[in-house]
């Protein structure tokens, strides 16, 4: 007999969602290989000119090693918009209604691809650490990998929750592939990815405090660069990532429960 | 035992009333159609039986088991085969099978073995390979009714199985469902071919509009229109002038609903050179004549006052 929680059939759903993004291989190198690229020739090309960049107002020289959390970041919310477009797809096909006809739980459904986005994130920093060797003298120090990946498996959980959401409540292709189009850019462009913080204007600054991104990435970069004086202490920022990703997370279950098909 | 209780099952979409109050019972091992239009509520229907939606108001219970309360224990126990091909299209035909068995838990050597018994059964062996957006839209229904038999569920549930297929994939389902039915399983099929109704079907409830119009045996259902044959010209004139000439003879038991002019009559040998004359005599021209016995169409004609686009 099968044993029903919250999490049955997890193991299951996690070799189908395996299944799904091996048959989806181009569409994953390509969330993958994106921000790679990104990293490679817009930090080797933007390195000389940039200059010195700001972290919490102290100077950071070389903009490779400003550049890469904010690389990170971008990767982790590619991943995240291609797990959504899984996620809509089944909508599409009916797979996700077949879905629940079986005898597995709905949160086991969310967490599976959060897992896989997961799994792929954390491969797509360790790809983007390798790359550093090359570009960096020494390569990409780390100063404390464990937040580093604590920013990694929120990030994917707020971004993963977020775009399931809306995947869950568009049911036009058109809407829903130009929507997450749409929001790409200004998610990454209105949080500290880039450029420092403390260089962009005021609204724009405004913007980029409710945008979870900037604190994905501002505690992606602490991870990095090992800053313990920050304006706004990691700590505090991992806790705002934290409230984030609880409420999308929280929303995508309830509107996962609550679906029509 | 109850397989099915439904008991003034109701679902609203907003304004819509998709399914109205619908209550039935179907027995263990039974074969049961739920035949009508599209848009009549019987994907609605099924969802809720299936657990993939909440009825609004009423009960129904899946094997014992209340559809609200323990959806859990339903899914456990049904398999289904959704209207839509509801396929990993980009899995092939092996992965597919395999990721419905380990989802029931089965281990890999019954999986193994099922999923070689289910490829040979619908002649799927040489594509176990193949992903399934490459195959054709009868190879990939058979796929999908495969899935549903990975753990032969105690009662399977299909929705319009057969919708848009060859007439050689058609049959092969037909043929499935048949075996499967023997092994004392419940079926509940939904559908709105006639002729998959008559032949697959030991029960059938006619619904339209939300609601269930009639509940009997094929043979019962034919029968509410008292038997006799009825007899069909293709005719250039005035239709509904004709119908009214012809319902007054007194050998001329109705008139059938519809776009032809078509009579139901006691025996069609005795009566049919009358009743043509009749006709001619009306001012029409007949281009042909037709004799046969009443079908389920008719009965639904009869039922809804409209046929089956």
């Amino acid at each position: 007999m099968f044993k029903f929680g919250a999490f049955s059939g997890l193991t299951a759903l996690l070799f189908r969602e395996g299944k799904i993004w091996w048959g989806l291989r181009y569409l994953v190198f390509t969330s993958l290989f994106t921000p790679l690229l990104y990293f490679f020739l817009l930090g080797t090309g933007m390195r000389e000119m940039m200059g010195e960049m700001l972290f919490d107002g102290s100077p950071v020289d070389d903009y490779i090693l400003f550049l890469t959390p904010g690389i990170i970041g971008m990767g982790i919310v590619s991943i995240a918009i291609s797990s959504g477009t899984t996620s809509f797809n089944e909508r599409q096909w009916g797979t996700f209604e077949r879905v629940l006809t079986l005898p597995v739980s709905r949160s086991s459904y969310v967490l599976a691809k959060i897992l896989v986005a997961m799994i792929l994130s954390i491969g797509q920093l360790l790809f983007i650490l390798l790359l550093g060797i090359p570009l960096v003298e020494g390569g990409l120090y780390c100063d404390n990998i464990f937040l580093v990946l604590l920013a990694t498996l929120l990030g994917v959980i707020c971004f993963c929750s977020f775009i399931t959401l809306l995947a869950l409540s568009i049911k036009s292709s058109t809407e829903f592939y130009g929507l997450t189009g749409l929001m790409l850019l200004p998610i990454i462009l209105c949080s500290p990815a880039f450029y420092s913080l403390e260089a962009m204007p005021f609204w724009l600054r405004a913007i980029a405090y409710i945008n979870p991104m900037t604190y994905m990435v501002d505690v992606l970069r602490a991870g990095f660069m090992g800053s313990w004086d920050q304006q706004i202490p990691w700590g505090i920022e991992v806790l705002i990532l934290c409230v984030f990703t609880i409420l999308f997370l929280a929303i995508s279950i309830i509107s996962l429960r609550r679906v029509r098909v | 035992m109850l397989a099915i209780e439904c008991a003034g099952l109701t679902k609203h979409f907003g304004d819509l009333t998709a399914v109205d109050h619908v209550s039935f019972e179907v027995e263990k091992g039974e074969r049961f159609g739920l035949l009508g239009p599209n848009g009549a509520g019987k994907t609605t229907t099924i969802r809720m039986l299936t657990t993939v939606i909440p009825p609004d108001e009423g009960t129904a219970k899946v094997l014992g088991f209340d559809v609200r309360r323990k959806p859990d224990k339903v899914r456990e126990k049904i398999g289904v085969v959704l209207q839509g091909l509801a396929l990993e299209f980009f899995s092939t035909v092996y992965d597919t099978l395999d990721i419905y068995g380990r989802i029931y838990k089965m281990n890999a050597e019954n999986r193994k073995k099922r999923i070689e018994y289910l490829l040979s059964e619908f002649e799927l062996e040489d594509k176990r390979n193949e992903r399934i957006d490459c195959l054709s839209g009868g190879l990939q229904r058979r796929v999908q009714v495969a899935t549903a038999f990975m753990q032969p569920p105690e009662i399977l549930f299909l929705d319009e199985p057969t919708i848009g297929l060859d007439p050689q994939s058609r049959r092969k389902i037909w043929q499935f469902i048949e075996e499967f039915s023997k092994g004392g399983y419940t079926v509940i099929l939904s559908t709105h071919y006639m002729d998959e109704a008559d032949y697959l079907c030991s029960r059938i409830g006619i619904i339209d509009y939300g609601k269930i119009s009639a509940l009997d045996t094929p043979e019962g259902l034919k029968s509410t229109l008292g038997g006799g044959d009825i007899i069909t010209f293709g005719v250039e004139g005035n239709v509904d002038l004709l119908r009214s000439t012809i319902s007054k003879l007194d050998y001329v038991e109705e008139i059938m609903a519809g776009d032809e002019l078509a009579a139901r009559v006691e025996n069609a040998d005795e009566v049919l050179f009358k009743l043509s004359e009749e006709v001619v005599k009306a001012g029409a021209k007949i281009k042909n004549i037709s004799v046969r016995k009443p079908s389920l169409e008719d009965t639904f004609i009869k039922l809804t006052g409209r046929r089956i686009e």
